[in-house]
């Protein structure tokens, strides 16, 4: 699924250096979805269906302009019309804004491309008539767009603010969001996951329990998989400020294998919440990941 | 090479620091930022595996450099003569007051406290000065601050108990006047001694200067059983022309344990009696013996226990005792009315005598001279002083060693070619509407100083009615009346001496005769003007006796020329010329005679022990403590050295000697210099290769 950037003709819109170099995101964003779609030649209009799916019998709350009146004068009962696919859908994406997104030893940082990642999603969204939102947290959320279809200059605006300077948590910011995101939707986020596995697959695995589609990407720099590192040195945690001593040539595979346990038990873990997972490589074009929700998308449109 | 404060040296153990430090960091610079270190953190890190010192040169260069200044505060000095003692505790002035008081024999008491006091000095250092006194009655200042132990040593090796008892108080004065001339600032006396109870009696004089350290050196195992032989009395009676002599002495028992013990009384070395006595456990009882007869003079005699059981403390078991027979004293009583109702008291008192007594004869005047060589004393009762050749007689009986006592009465004058014979001048008699009585008399003349004690004979009940006025001329008053007059006046002329009674002594004049004291008085009087004192039979050890004191009280024998006081134990004290005083520090027999001649019975001394060191029973050692004003415990090593004179003189070689530390700082500060150099020279380096 992942193509490489070398090998793309597209890479040069999607290359995250190439982005780095673009001030406005609006314009990367268009760029990238642009670029994209034009690579895919694929209708932008994907998932917006009408078709009827069936009818079902009329409960107390349902909305009564749903109701088939044609079928009430046949049957003298109420039925409500059901269909294929929602559209205008609400499309939410978490943000995390934690220390450790600033971490970046190419030439843009998880955050960066965690920023291009939501613009393209976000623009991408709206151009198929969406309803963007946004929370970026980092131990609380600290950037919050809600889900509109005006709101798309917002989420850029907000995405262009976050700043990646405080230690990291999943659980104030996702009750905030609970709170406040309550109709059905997709929740998109976007996380270098630091955390235990289970953990946040049991925070996010809620919004998914309450009939939220979710799709989690992954953004880590190369450095953080590879572990390049080849000198003893002092490791500063960016977010707790604490310092290691490590001796890389000697424990640097252990640490490589623990971070491919770790992406494991995250596949894992997702998978058990039927959320969708994502590993991004910041080194990496964008297209990965815009791919990757685009089928998202399509199999959800599928689904319903 | 030494250090004046060697704790510093303490904190060379920071030289692990720079080795740690160059373990542990000199690998890391700048940190690494990294997201997150929750996998590096699951790593285990071998910490061995990172020591790997790179920079040698740098390490080497800090350890030197804490080194020097470690040892620059250690402050060294150069070690050797004068100044080896600095930076060691301030020396010590170490007083050892070793009790030799008899009791100390008790068992292995006396061993055990030699060993002590050598450990004592086997402790001191070189520069400590130590006194040594060994005390019992009196304290002897053996050596006074010395530094040398040696000469402590062989003091001990050579000191021994003695036969006197334990007093603490003027040892600790003398203890306290010498470390109140000592200089040193650390001063402390060791007391070693078996702590009697006897011995201690609070004397605020006793006090030791302020800082002085008591260090208590608690001798034996607190035993305090014993049998002790006190209260040696003899009895003495005439039988037909010969004296008769009972011994008597009390047994106590201060164990628990009854104790049946056999006494046995020994004369000139020979046993010939014994008896058994059982005595109750803190009980007390007596010991008599059978009269022995008394033939020889300076005849020595001893009460001894025999196989004491379990007795540890010999001293006490044995009294000595030195007794004479003693001859009749002539009394020649010259009463113008004969013998009569006028000298029937006087010639009643002479009549009854233990032992020896006296044989009184009454004459109207002044006996001839063959009557007068047979009497030691001449008693004018009531008559007058006669001129002519009767009182030539007199005169010359006086003047050659006689006693005369004139008792006034109404005929009672003196011829005037004698009047400057009299120690007073005989006026009128005085007759008083009130009677009077004695109001002071001189308890310290041999006459009246058997009456000094409580319930001895109370003169102030007798009530003169008539007296007549003498006016002392060169005599010394020995008593006188309430109103101020004298009632007995003595006067000396040539080798005999005179008293003049100033009223009767019969029953006209006062009503003395009917009086307890009435009879002593006038033995003693009889005794004193006949020169016959009484010899005690045996004096307390320790006490100074008057030689010829007591050979005139044992019938006018002198001291011979050359002769030596022969100690109990053995050994000989030479008597000096003019040497009238002996003290008898040794419980036993002491006799003085000249070196080499054996005499039969040569003029002998009995000494006994003072048997309040029998009672054993130990005293609270910190009461004393306190009452000594001491400090408890081991003296302070930290207080400051002692600003003699000596150190003051030295001062200027122990700055040079400790200024060490300078030069050692100045070369910490250059190799700290270097380092940082060097440190910065690496930096920049590691910097580029970054």
């Amino acid at each position: 699924m992942a193509r490489s950037p070398a090998t793309s003709p597209r890479a040069a819109f999607l290359d995250p250096a190439v982005l780095a170099r673009i001030d406005n995101l609006q314009l990367v964003a268009r760029t990238v979805v642009d670029g994209f779609l034009q690579g895919i030649h694929r209708s932008p209009y994907l998932g917006v269906s009408m078709d009827f799916a069936e009818h079902r019998p009329y409960n107390p709350g349902d909305d009564i302009r749903r109701i088939d009146w044609r079928l009430y004068a046949r049957t003298d009962r109420f039925y409500i019309k059901q269909f294929e696919a929602e559209t205008n859908a609400d499309v939410a994406f978490l943000l995390d804004a934690s220390a450790s997104m600033s971490f970046g030893t190419g030439a843009v940082t998880k955050l960066d491309y965690a920023r291009f990642l939501v613009a393209s999603l976000a623009w991408f969204s709206a151009s198929q008539k969406d309803r963007v939102g946004l929370y970026a947290f980092d131990d609380d959320v600290v950037e919050h767009v809600r889900p509109s279809g005006a709101h798309l200059e917002k989420v850029l605006h907000a995405v262009a603010r976050v700043q990646a300077r405080r230690e990291g948590s999943w659980e104030t910011p996702l009750a905030r969001v609970a709170n406040t995101f309550r109709r059905r939707g997709i929740l998109v986020v976007v996380s270098d996951l630091y955390s235990d596995p289970d953990e946040i697959a049991e925070s996010l695995g809620v919004f998914r329990a309450q009939g939220n589609d979710m799709v989690v990407f992954q953004t880590l720099d190369p450095a953080e998989i590879d572990f390049p590192f080849t000198q003893a040195a002092n490791f500063q945690d960016l977010e707790t400020r604490a310092l290691l001593p490590v001796k890389p040539e000697k424990y640097g595979d252990a640490y490589r294998a623990r971070m491919r346990s770790h992406i494991d038990a995250l596949g894992r873990a997702f998978r058990r919440h039927r959320i969708d997972y994502v590993l991004l490589n910041t080194a990496e074009p964008l297209d990965q990941a815009l791919y990757a929700y685009l089928v998202y998308r399509q199999r959800m449109s599928r689904t319903r | 090479m030494g250090f004046l404060t060697p704790l510093f040296l303490v904190a060379l153990a920071g030289l692990a620091v720079p080795v740690l430090l160059h373990l542990t960091r000199q690998e890391r610079g700048r940190p690494i930022r990294f997201p997150s270190l929750m996998f590096l953190r699951k790593i285990r890190f071998q910490e061995t595996s990172r020591r790997r010192i790179r920079h040698w040169l740098l390490l080497c260069l800090r350890l030197a450099a804490l080194a020097l200044l470690v040892a620059a505060f250690a402050r060294p000095f150069a070690r050797g003569g004068r100044l080896a003692s600095v930076g060691e505790p301030a020396a010590e002035e170490v007083v050892i007051l070793l009790d030799r008081s008899w009791s100390m024999e008790m068992g292995n008491n006396w061993e055990e406290a030699l060993a002590r006091a050598r450990e004592v000095v086997g402790a001191l250092r070189p520069r400590d000065r130590v006194s040594l006194i060994a005390f019992a009655e009196t304290p002897a200042l053996l050596h006074r601050s010395i530094p040398e132990s040696a000469r402590i040593l062989a003091a001990l090796d050579t000191l021994a108990t003695s036969s006197l008892a334990t007093r603490f108080a003027p040892a600790v004065k003398l203890a306290a006047s010498t470390l109140s001339a000592s200089n040193l600032t650390r001063r402390r006396v060791v007391l070693i001694s078996d702590f009697q109870r006897t011995g201690w009696e609070a004397d605020p004089d006793a006090r030791l200067p302020e800082g002085v350290v008591v260090e208590s050196v608690v001798i034996g195992d607190g035993t305090t059983a014993n049998l002790a032989l006190t209260e040696l009395e003899l009895g003495r009676e005439g039988a037909g022309g010969r004296e008769r002599v009972t011994a008597r002495a009390r047994l106590v028992n201060t164990g628990t344990a009854a104790a049946t013990v056999e006494a046995a009384l020994l004369i000139d070395e020979t046993v010939i009696e014994t008896v058994a006595a059982t005595v109750g456990g803190g009980g007390a009882g007596g010991v008599e013996f059978e009269p022995f007869t008394l033939t020889a003079p300076f005849t020595r005699g001893e009460i001894r226990l025999l196989d004491a059981p379990a007795d540890e403390l010999e001293q006490d078991n044995a009294l000595h005792f030195v007794a004479s027979p003693g001859g009749e004293l002539g009394v020649a009583i010259v009463d113008p009315l004969g013998a009569g109702d006028s000298n029937l008291y006087l010639r009643g008192a002479l009549g009854i005598a233990e032992g020896a007594g006296f044989a009184a004869a009454v004459s109207r005047g002044i006996p001839d001279a063959a009557a007068l060589e047979t009497a030691a004393v001449v008693i004018l009762n009531g008559g007058a002083l006669p001129g002519g050749s009767a009182g030539d007689r007199l005169r010359t009986f006086v003047e050659e060693g006689g006693g005369l006592l004139m008792a006034l009465g109404e005929r009672s004058t003196a011829a005037s070619v004698h009047a400057d014979f009299l120690p007073g001048t005989i006026g009128p008699v005085a007759e008083s509407a009130d009677e009077r009585r004695l109001g002071f008399v001189d308890y310290d003349h041999a006459i009246f100083e058997a009456f000094r004690g409580p319930r001895s004979g109370d003169f102030s009940q007798a009530s003169f009615y008539r007296t007549r006025t003498v006016a002392p001329t060169d005599g010394q008053v020995l008593a006188r009346f309430d109103d101020g007059s004298a009632a007995l006046i003595e006067g000396r002329r040539g080798a005999g001496r005179i008293l003049i009674w100033t009223t009767g002594l019969d029953r006209f004049w006062n009503n003395l005769p009917l009086q307890p004291v009435y009879l002593p008085f006038v033995h003693r009087v009889a005794r004193y003007l006949g020169g016959r004192g009484e010899a005690p039979a045996w004096h307390l050890a320790g006490s100074t006796v008057n030689l010829p004191a007591l050979a005139e009280a044992a019938g006018a024998w002198e001291v011979p020329a050359g002769a030596v006081a022969m100690e109990p134990g053995g050994g000989s004290l030479p008597l000096n010329d003019g040497l009238a005083a002996l003290t008898l520090d040794r419980a036993g027999i002491w006799e003085i005679r000249p070196p080499g001649l054996r005499e039969e019975h040569p003029f002998a001394i009995a000494a006994n022990v003072d048997v309040t060191e029998s009672e054993l029973a130990r005293m609270d050692v910190e009461a004393f403590r306190a009452a000594v004003g001491g400090a408890v415990g081991e003296a302070d090593p930290t207080l400051p050295t002692e600003a003699n004179a000596e150190t003051d003189q030295a001062a200027g070689d122990l700055e040079r000697a400790q200024s060490f530390w300078r030069y050692l700082l100045a070369a910490a500060f250059l190799l700290l210099a270097a380092e940082t150099i060097l440190s910065n020279r690496l930096s920049r380096e590691r910097v580029r290769e970054e």
